[in-house]
C-alpha cells in the first residue's frame, strides 16, 4: 500500500512539474496540440500508479519525451507564423457582415446549431443581432453584436470617465501582508498597518483582505472569527502605474 | 523572467535525464545479459561434449550473477519479463541431467533474447 501511496505522490509531482512548466492556461484555452499533451500526460501517470509490475520509468520517459516535443512545438509556433498555422490552424469567419459563410462553416464542420449553441453561451440570442463571428484556433467563437446591440460606453453617451483606471491589489490576504503588492502601490507596511487601525483593525493577522482600488479606496474585511465586519478607509493612494 | 529561465535549466535537465536513461540502462543490460549468454552457452557447449561437472558449474556461476544483477534491471525494465528469467536463472541451478542442462541453457537464452527485444533498440520492437 504504501508503494501504492507513493508512486501515486512521485507521479503527481511529476506531472504538476511538467504542466506548471507548460505554462498557464485554462483547459478551454488549450491549443488542440496542449490538450492532446495534457490528455496523454495524464493517461501515462495513471498507469505507473496502479501497476506495481511497471516501473516508473515506463511513464517518466513518455512523459518527459511529450514535455519536451510540446516545447518544441511552442517554440516553432512562437518563431515561425507558418509553423503555427500548421500546428494551431487558422482563425475562420463564421460570420462576415451579418451573413453566414456557409463554405467556411462547413471546412470547420461547423452546423448553424452549432452556431446558435455558441451565440447563446455569449448572451446572443438572435443571430440577426451579429455582425462578425469568428470560430478561433481553440474552438472558441468570438462574436462581435452590430453596434446598435452592442453595450454601450460613456463615449457614446458622452458621459465623462470617473477615472481611477489602475488595478485593485490585495495589500493583505489571509492575514499576510502583501510585500510585492505594497511596493507597487508605493506605500509601506507602516503605512498598511495605520490604515487598518483606522478601520478598526489592530493586526494584519485579524484581517481576511484588504484591497486598494485605484481611486484611493481601501476596503478591509476582518475574519469569520471576528465577525467578517467590511469596512471602507478613504486614503490618499490614487492613479498607480501598473 | 525568472519563470523562462527555470523553464530553460529544466529543458536542459529533461534532456541530459533522458538521455541518461538512453544510454545508462542499456548499457547494463547489455552487460549483463552478455554474460548470461556467455555462461549459457558455456553450459551447452559443456553439456554437449558430456562435461556434466563444467556444465553444472556454469549453470551455477549464470545463477549467481543473475541473482547480483538482474533484479536491478527492474528498474527500466517490466518485473514479469526480468523475474521470469530470474526464475529460469535459479531453477538452472539444480539441474543435473545433460537433457536437462541443454534445455535450462535454451530456455535462459530465450529470456535473455525477449530482455533485449524490450530494451535495446530494433525497428520490429518500434513497431
Amino acid at each position: 500500500m504504501l508503494i501504492l501511496f507513493l508512486r501515486a505522490a512521485l507521479m503527481y509531482a511529476l506531472v504538476f512539474t511538467v504542466l506548471r512548466l507548460t505554462g498557464k492556461r485554462q483547459v478551454a484555452d488549450l491549443q488542440p496540440f496542449d490538450l492532446l499533451i495534457t490528455l496523454m500526460v495524464a493517461d501515462l501517470a495513471s498507469c505507473a500508479i496502479g501497476d506495481t509490475g511497471t516501473p516508473l520509468v515506463y511513464s517518466i520517459v513518455p512523459i518527459l519525451a511529450l514535455y519536451l516535443i510540446q516545447q518544441v512545438v511552442n517554440y516553432l509556433s512562437l518563431k515561425s507564423s507558418r509553423m503555427r498555422r500548421v500546428f494551431c490552424g487558422n482563425a475562420l469567419l463564421l460570420v462576415a457582415d451579418g451573413i453566414l459563410q456557409e463554405d467556411t462553416m462547413r471546412a470547420a464542420n461547423y452546423t448553424v446549431m452549432d452556431l446558435l449553441d455558441q451565440l447563446r453561451a455569449k448572451d446572443v440570442f438572435d443571430i440577426g443581432n451579429v455582425s462578425y463571428a469568428i470560430l478561433e484556433t481553440n474552438g472558441t467563437l468570438s462574436v462581435l453584436q452590430r453596434s446598435e446591440c452592442q453595450t454601450p460606453t460613456l463615449r457614446d453617451l458622452n458621459l465623462p470617465s470617473g477615472g481611477g483606471e489602475g488595478l485593485a491589489y490585495m495589500l493583505v490576504l489571509d492575514g499576510e501582508l502583501c510585500k510585492k503588492a505594497i511596493a507597487t502601490c508605493g506605500v509601506d507596511e507602516a503605512w498598511v498597518r495605520s490604515k487598518l487601525r483606522q478601520a478598526g483593525v489592530m493586526r494584519p493577522q485579524d484581517v481576511f483582505f484588504a484591497q486598494l482600488t485605484p481611486d484611493g479606496m481601501l476596503r478591509v474585511q476582518t475574519r469569520q472569527s471576528l465577525g467578517a465586519r467590511q469596512s471602507v478607509v478613504r486614503t490618499e493612494v490614487t492613479g498607480r502605474a501598473v | 523572467m525568472r519563470f523562462n529561465r527555470v523553464r530553460r535549466v529544466a529543458n536542459i535537465v529533461v534532456i541530459a535525464l533522458l538521455i541518461f536513461l538512453f544510454i545508462v540502462p542499456s548499457l547494463y543490460l547489455s552487460r549483463v545479459t552478455d554474460q548470461l549468454l556467455a555462461a549459457a552457452l558455456k553450459a551447452e557447449r559443456a553439456a554437449q561434449a558430456d562435461d556434466l561437472p563444467a556444465a553444472r558449474a556454469a549453470l551455477e556461476a549464470l545463477a549467481e550473477v543473475a541473482g547480483a544483477r538482474l533484479p536491478q534491471c527492474k528498474l527500466f525494465m517490466d518485473h514479469a519479463t526480468v523475474d521470469a528469467l530470474l526464475a529460469a536463472a535459479e531453477s538452472a541451478r539444480f539441474v543435473t541431467e545433460r537433457e536437462d542442462i541443454l534445455v535450462s541453457a535454451a530456455a535462459i537464452r530465450t529470456g535473455v533474447a525477449e530482455l533485449r527485444q524490450i530494451e535495446l533498440f530494433s525497428f520490429a520492437a518500434l513497431l
